[in-house]
């Protein structure tokens, strides 16, 4: 049987959000261990409390955000690059824990 | 399809909603049980139901003392549970992996208490925060979908923004199912939104090391750097236990009890702890609104003071704010009351999502394997889990009270008849008739909750039935309510 335009172009953003929700949660548990790491490094260990705090608010508010912004541009093509962007979030978290420490 | 704000805010509501809701629909289920943990397990011992409160003597406190001593000096590792207003007799208590278990004695005299062996209201407890798989990936599975619930709730936000108001004031229940349970879902939503991300964020909080376990430590606000080990709801340590630790206790506790209540005021001890030679005389959870264990610590020996530990600083207090705002021990019944309701509440809203998930993928994918496997799953967290929660109450009243392992066998009928629930749903999911699997299953819980009553009545000491409302008819009234509610359900769905 033949899908519609419509189906097909469902499965397509079904595809892209997941791929953004996978990365998105990726990126904010790297984000949130980057901000616990500050909270320790220029804190105290009494600190992270509030550490936690902050990041159980960044993490689901990082994927909120993420999918605040369209996966269509304006000619009608999936934002591939800028998922791959996304990519460079959590590499950044890496380098950050990394310099902390 | 086109690729706007609500849509995407949509599927992500839609699909974080389903998958974090079948965890979610369990842990808040089984934390608003949880919440009158003491009070379940003292109806599933029945036999305190002879037993009139009194109040707790020295003479008494010393020879639970000595008698807990012995115990720790056979290799148990036991504590003490003072008396309080909840739970009004001394208990020796010890971790057996999952619940804390032990034996109850008359505060008066120290007579033991003859109770059956149950886990009570502590597999809820578990169930509640680590899904009873344990404290690494148990914990870890429900602080990840507590970040779901984080999620889908700002997402539910973003769909509901513009009608947010008109949504408090439309419910339709007798419109067609989708919309009843749709209007449902969002009513229900909006007005205990503030408890569902109060709850998730609290929680997610507490055990937040169990996601971040490189960050683990001294996170709670408890004094000092070490964890306490045999606390009420702490997990099972591994310490080398030393000669001071199996040597029975010389010094009486009676002087040290009162004189931690010269310290933190009379009636705030709730806990004696025992570790490596020295004695805890801990703050009661219930004693302040943060949970943050001051405790006197005294030599087990001779009984002198060492040392009084408490909360340093606003910093320390701020993690145990946060274990009293979601455990809420200090609270008086009524708020208890509100917060099971809330939980309950925010149980049936996601069981309502669930639902409106299968509703909406019906039409496309019913002959799917994925879709039936979603079904099944559903069924079994929506009706399954009250049906092998009742069973539990009844396995208690049952089963013999002095067989060997009879806690371990509770739990096993528990989750016997949870995995025969996602059997039933199974069998009739796959056979495409998953409505009659619903309304089997809400009839069957209709009827055994209906029957608790006299079960209960049938299997403990009369003697108090006349004297007013105690916590047996607390339990049998609310189930008989929760059993009514399944009735009207069950009716409902036999309507076609």
């Amino acid at each position: 049987m033949r899908k519609s335009i419509s189906y097909k172009k469902g499965d397509s953003f079904a595809r892209v959000w997941t791929l953004r929700l996978i990365l998105g949660a990726g990126a904010s548990y790297a984000l949130a261990m980057g901000v616990l790491s500050l909270f320790r490094h220029f804190g105290s260990e009494a600190m992270l409390v509030v550490g936690f705090l902050c990041a159980f608010a960044l993490m689901p508010g990082i994927v909120l955000v993420l999918f605040c912004f369209p996966s269509q541009r304006a000619h009608g093509r999936t934002t591939g690059r800028s998922l791959k962007t996304l990519a460079i979030v959590p590499l950044a978290a890496i380098l950050s824990i990394a310099g902390v420490q | 399809m086109r690729d706007n704000l609500r849509i995407r805010m949509g599927w992500l509501h839609e699909w974080v909603g389903f998958v974090g809701g079948l965890i979610l629909v369990i842990t808040f289920t089984a934390g608003s049980l949880a919440l009158f943990d003491t009070e379940l397990t003292r109806w599933m011992q029945p036999e305190l139901s002879r037993y009139t409160p009194a109040p707790m003597t020295d003479q008494a406190l010393n020879e639970v003392g000595t008698l807990a001593a012995e115990m720790r000096s056979e290799g148990a590792n036991a504590f003490i549970t003072l008396p309080t207003p909840r739970d009004p007799i001394i208990r020796i208590q010890h971790f057996d992996g999952h619940a804390f278990v032990g034996s109850a004695y008359r505060p008066d005299t120290a007579f033991p208490v003859a109770t059956r062996q149950t886990g009570g209201g502590q597999l809820f407890f578990d169930l509640h925060h680590s899904l009873y798989y344990g404290p690494f990936w148990g914990n870890m599975l429900t602080e990840i979908a507590a970040i779901g619930l984080l999620v889908a709730v700002g997402s539910g936000v973003v769909i509901h923004f513009r009608s947010i108001f008109t949504d408090l004031l439309l419910f339709r229940p007798f419109a067609s199912k989708t919309r009843a349970f749709m209007d449902a879902h969002i009513l229900a939503g909006i007005l205990f939104l503030p408890f569902m991300v109060m709850m998730a964020y609290t929680g997610a909080v507490i055990h937040a090391p169990r996601l971040f376990p490189m960050f683990g430590g001294n996170h709670h606000g408890r004094p000092g750097h070490e964890r306490p080990q045999q606390t009420a709801h702490s997990q099972h340590t591994h310490t080398p236990r030393t000669e001071a630790d199996d040597a029975p206790a010389a010094a009486p506790l009676a002087p040290m009890f009162h004189q931690a209540e010269d310290v933190f005021g009379t009636g705030t001890i709730g806990l004696v702890l025992f570790d490596h030679g020295k004695v805890s005389m801990t703050k009661a959870d219930s004693a302040s609104f943060a949970i943050t264990r001051d405790h006197l610590e005294f030599s087990e020996t001779d009984g002198t003071l060492l040392k009084t530990v408490r909360a340093p600083d606003t910093l320390h207090r701020l993690g145990g704010t946060l274990r009293g705002l979601h455990f809420i021990r200090w609270a008086p019944l009524p708020l208890r009351w509100l917060y099971f309701l809330s939980g309950l509440v925010g149980s049936a809203m996601m069981s309502g999502g669930l639902v409106l998930f299968l509703m909406k993928h019906r039409n496309q994918k019913a002959g799917r394997f994925d879709f039936r496997l979603a079904e099944t799953l559903t069924i079994a967290v929506t009706t399954g889990l009250p049906l092998a929660c009742l069973a539990y109450l009844w396995a208690n009243r049952l089963i013999w009270s002095d067989i060997q392992f009879r806690s371990g066998i509770e739990v096993r009928v528990f989750f016997g008849v949870w995995a025969f629930s996602v059997a039933h749903a199974a069998w009739r999911s796959f056979s495409g008739r998953s409505k009659q699997g619903w309304n089997e299953q809400c009839f069957l819980f209709a009827a055994f909750a209906l029957a608790l009553l006299p079960l209960d009545l049938l299997t403990r000491s009369m003697n108090s039935f006349f004297n007013g409302l105690d916590v047996y008819k607390a339990v049998d009234l609310t189930v008989i309510g929760l059993g009514t509610l399944a009735f009207l359900i069950h009716r409902r769905l036999a309507t076609p």
